[in-house]
């Protein structure tokens, strides 16, 4: 005899399969300090900005913090981008992950 | 290749403007995998240059530069010295609100000049070290130029003032005052108010100096 699986047995199957996975925070907050130049801390944009994984980037001298917003389901590991941020001449304070984007970090910024 | 191409054109086509430039160091903060080039002139001097950042704390590059005496000396000789430079950060300290920055460079060149014929193989080095805040600026800045034919010492220091701490996306405009002595190219000190303003990897500078010289600087980075 076949048992028939009750439709809510595979309905929730259906869902358990399709839910996606927890989902990476968006934006990495990174405290630099040695940022008083913008035309030196060029190296910083630049290199971020070539990053295949990078989709927005926010830089502010006066809060000494570069927020790096990634592509959907991308990142950079902390290592890769303390690396980033010494190989452009500077020193990583902390890195923090928080999923504010850029125009959130960049508006609660200007707002201080 | 885009980037070497870049740097070619920055080089040429400040090597074209024939202008003279203030015997200006090209700005030493190269990160890595950034050019820097430069184009400075003055009545007394002119320089195309153009550096990369091989590591964080190497840098290397090339450039050209024309020094002339002024009449103080009692005659007016020049010296076009091309070269290859390279430049190493010995220290640096970062602070939350400020940088203080100890540098190296040295190279080797060819020179052509009035005081001998056909040419001559040069070395040039130096020291330089700056502290700068969003506010102030100091820069001090030692440079020897040697051959068989010629000994040249330029020494300066620059003190700098932002009327406001521009934002990384902003213009930025200091006002800035530069003395220069030039060891067997000229007498005294010669003084320079200069207006310094950058935005993004632009940077622009004007000065006109208490000898009445107008000179200039421009640099750019990618």
């Amino acid at each position: 005899m076949i048992r028939r699986s009750s439709p809510f047995a595979a309905a929730l199957l259906v869902a358990v399969l399709s839910a996606p996975a927890s989902a990476e925070p968006r934006t990495a907050r990174i405290g630099v300090d040695g940022m008083v130049c913008a035309f030196c801390a060029q190296g910083i944009e630049k290199k971020l900005k070539a990053r295949s994984e990078v989709d927005r980037i926010f830089v502010s001298l006066e809060n000494k913090v570069v927020a790096v917003g990634f592509k959907e389901g991308r990142t950079i590991s902390d290592a890769e981008l303390g690396r980033i941020i010494v190989d452009s001449g500077y020193k990583v304070t902390g890195i923090a992950r928080v999923d504010d984007s850029i125009d959130a970090i960049r508006a609660s910024v200007r707002r201080r | 290749m885009v980037q070497a191409r870049r740097a070619a054109a920055t080089f040429l086509a400040g090597a074209l403007l024939g202008l003279v430039v203030p015997s200006a160091q090209a700005g030493l903060f190269i990160a890595k995998d950034v050019w820097m080039t430069m184009v400075a002139g003055s009545p007394d001097s002119r320089m195309v240059e153009a550096m990369y950042g091989i590591t964080p704390r190497i840098s290397v590059g090339a450039g050209w530069v024309r020094m002339r005496s002024d009449e103080r000396l009692g005659h007016v000789h020049s010296v076009d010295i091309g070269y290859a430079q390279g430049n190493y950060l010995i220290h640096r300290i970062h602070r939350p609100d400020s940088v203080t920055n100890f540098y190296g460079f040295a190279g080797a060149g060819v020179a052509r000049g009035d005081l001998f014929s056909g040419r001559e193989a040069s070395v040039h080095g130096g020291l330089q070290a700056d502290w700068e805040t969003r506010r102030w600026y100091l820069n001090g800045n030692l440079h020897w130029w040697r051959s068989d034919a010629f000994r040249y010492r330029i020494d300066s220091l620059t003190a700098g003032w932002a009327p406001y701490a521009a934002e990384y996306e902003e213009w930025a405009t200091w006002l800035l005052l530069r003395g220069e002595r030039r060891e067997r190219m000229s007498t005294g000190t010669e003084v320079t108010p200069v207006l310094r303003l950058f935005r993004k990897d632009w940077w622009f500078e004007l000065g006109r100096s208490n000898r009445g010289s107008w000179s200039f600087n421009v640099m750019h980075v990618f």
